[in-house]
């Protein structure tokens, strides 16, 4: 029965083209991820496109290791003087040839140096050189003052407090460091390519139950012995196993192709290089797995929502808009509500964890305390299995 | 094996689409006769469980229809009016989808399905999409699906529309030979379909049953001695337009 479901769902001929639409994006969204990573030759010559990556990896390796204080300081220093020859934090500018020599191997070193000095404050990218070699030799204890700062902020309540010095606290210091560049260009792109899948297994979900009405098949169905028990509960099973199908082959080409051509390096390494007062410790590759599960979830959680619209109205053409409502207007809605605390719980927040992850956002019920991203996570898997027997509900519930 | 409906409305808003209808049926062909809008087609419906009866109720067996639920559609065979189709399958795929929804097993059903598709003579075309059959192949087809679980009820809202004179005689043969061991409920506008088959006509006008009784018996109270006759003397502001369909 489930067979003959899923079937249904992948011979209509407007969705076959959907699918194809879908490859067809993982393949742009690909070629869109691969040409982004911008390398300088040490000719100054700047290249994009497939070798870019690797070869900028290759560069950023020389720094491979702990970021130990002096590697802080070597890098402060080499700066200090770029900037005295060149005054690039000025007006100047560096020569291509010599940013392709000393500065870009180093970028990321930089980066988290400026953003340990910055703490909550305005990024500043020249921060590290402002700061004396005596500063620059206790940069993780300037880290850890911060720290507290963030505490304080974030922390409402003594729970609160709690959580975050324990959140924190499982960072250890001097970070490791490799370069993660592919890591970093997929994030965007596999949010931005989730929502595409998001709402385009909305689209595919909302026929599996309405059709039957478009077809006039519903009369055979509900007269049937399984018409309003196994068969339901197969058609509900096809929406789930067709977003998960269409939504894996589809983050999984992108992934494929993309990490093919860039690399896979600094898939073990810290993100907190990269954004040092996150109260996520996860690595590269994890924070892309976590991305990648919540555009899942996003994907279940469209497709719920629109096979129990459909389900309810034996029509699709409300149920279609409804995840793009979900993922693409509520965040516009989320802005104008009276409390700051519900847009970061909308449901398009599932994919934008590339940016959540960076902010320390704590909720608390009674003492326990979450952080966004699991809490978002939870609650959506549990919204989108809750659909389900509703959508159930709906359908066996045909005869008036 | 006895079909009861008991006293049955089916009102939508303040509409009456079936009022007050008691019928009684057996083993053998039922025909049910009446113009468009009639309430054939509700009162159908309902015997399939698709729609709840306002008031009375539907009993096989003594047994209450809608009580007995999933067990009560296994026993039953039914094609719709409008008969929606999945155009991207097979006519093979097609019955054994509905197969699978009928909780056949697939050996069985796969056997079942060969059997019919020869029987309503569609065996050259069993690998054709539904999409590409013609209207008279898709209403063999659904013919087709209403016998797949051998039900003891069948239901046939106007079963030879889109027919041509042949294929409606090869039905009526078939109808005449299943008829012995189950209730055929056969509703139509084309008398002749019904009149040499039925053991039982009954005529539904606006909602309510008109009369019943076999072809003779309800012969016998009108002028002429044809159930032709008996339908215009029923529907005679409409005799011509009837005539016509027939």
């Amino acid at each position: 029965m489930l067979r003959y479901e899923l079937k249904k769902v992948f011979s209509k001929r407007v969705n076959c083209i959907i699918l194809l639409l879908i490859m067809l994006m993982a393949l742009v969204f690909s070629a869109f991820a691969i040409s982004s990573v911008d390398f300088v030759g040490q000719n100054g010559v700047s290249h994009k496109g497939i070798g870019a990556a690797r070869s900028l990896s290759e560069v950023k390796n020389m720094y491979k290791g702990y970021i130990t204080t002096k590697v802080v300081h070597d890098v402060i220093l080499k700066d200090k003087l770029l900037n005295e020859k060149y005054n690039y934090a000025g007006d100047g500018t560096v020569p291509d040839k010599i940013y392709a020599k000393s500065l870009q191997s180093q970028n990321d070193i930089e980066d988290m140096t400026n953003q340990i000095i910055c703490g909550d404050g305005e990024f500043d990218p020249y921060a590290l050189l402002k700061i004396s070699s005596k500063q620059s030799n206790s940069i993780y204890a300037l880290r850890e003052a911060n720290i507290q700062g963030y505490i304080n902020k974030y922390g409402k309540t003594k729970e609160q407090k709690k959580f975050l010095k324990v959140q924190y606290q499982k960072n250890k210091t001097p970070f490791y460091y490799e370069a993660a560049d592919s890591w970093k260009t997929m994030y965007l792109y596999a949010e931005t390519y989730s929502l595409v899948l998001i709402v385009l297994i909305g689209f595919l979900a909302s026929g599996i139950f309405a059709d039957e009405f478009k077809l006039q098949a519903d009369a055979i169905f509900f007269s049937t012995k399984y018409g309003r028990t196994k068969a339901v509960r197969s058609k509900i099973a096809s929406g789930i196993i067709m977003s998960t199908i269409v939504y894996w082959m589809g983050i999984g080409l992108l992934s494929a192709i993309s990490f093919a051509v860039m690399g896979i390096g600094g898939a073990g390494v810290t993100t907190l290089v990269g954004e040092t007062y996150q109260i996520y410790s996860v690595s590269f590759m994890q924070e892309y797995l976590i991305i990648v599960l919540c555009g899942y979830i996003a994907s279940i959680l469209s497709a719920s929502v629109a096979m129990l619209v459909s389900a309810k109205l034996h029509s699709s053409s409300i149920a279609v808009c409804i995840p793009f409502l979900l993922f693409c207007v509520s965040p516009f809605i989320g802005r104008v509500l009276p409390f700051k605390t519900c847009f970061y719980l909308t449901p398009d927040q599932l994919v934008n964890v590339m940016n959540c992850i960076k902010i320390p956002l704590i909720y608390q019920f009674g003492n326990v305390v979450f952080r966004q991203i699991p809490f978002i996570t939870i609650l959506y898997l549990l919204i989108s299995i809750g659909l389900l027997p509703l959508i159930y509900q709906s359908y066996h519930r045909y005869a008036k | 094996m006895k079909l009861v409906i008991d006293n049955v409305t089916k009102q939508f808003g303040n509409f009456s689409a079936v009022d007050g209808i008691s019928m009684e049926m057996e083993n053998g062909v039922h025909g049910l006769l009446g113009l468009n809008g009639a309430g054939k087609t509700t009162l159908m419906r309902m015997i399939c469980t698709i729609l709840r009866p306002t008031d009375g109720n539907i009993r096989y067996n003594g047994k209450d229809v809608f009580k007995m639920d999933s067990a009560y559609r296994s026993l039953i065979g039914y094609l719709p009016q409008e008969f929606g189709f999945y155009p991207d399958f097979t006519v093979l795929e097609y019955l054994m989808y509905i197969s699978s929804l009928k909780g056949l097993k697939t050996v069985f059903a796969k056997k079942k399905a060969e059997q019919l598709v020869e029987m309503v003579g569609l065996s050259r075309e069993k690998t054709k999409k539904m999409k590409h059959l013609s209207g008279g192949m898709k209403r063999r087809t659904g013919i087709a699906q209403t016998m797949l679980n051998d039900p003891e009820i069948l239901i046939l809202d106007e079963p030879t529309s889109g027919l041509d004179p042949m294929e409606r005689i090869r039905f009526r043969n078939l109808m005449e030979n299943l008829a012995e061991d189950r209730i055929i409920l056969l509703s139509t506008h084309i008398v002749s379909d019904i009149e040499r088959i039925a053991g039982k006509v009954y005529i539904m006008k606006e909602g309510k049953l008109e009369a019943s009784g076999s072809v003779k018996e309800l012969c016998a109270n009108v002028e002429g001695n044809t159930l032709e006759d008996v339908f215009i003397s029923y529907f005679g502001e409409n005799g011509d337009e009837i005539n016509a369909q027939i």
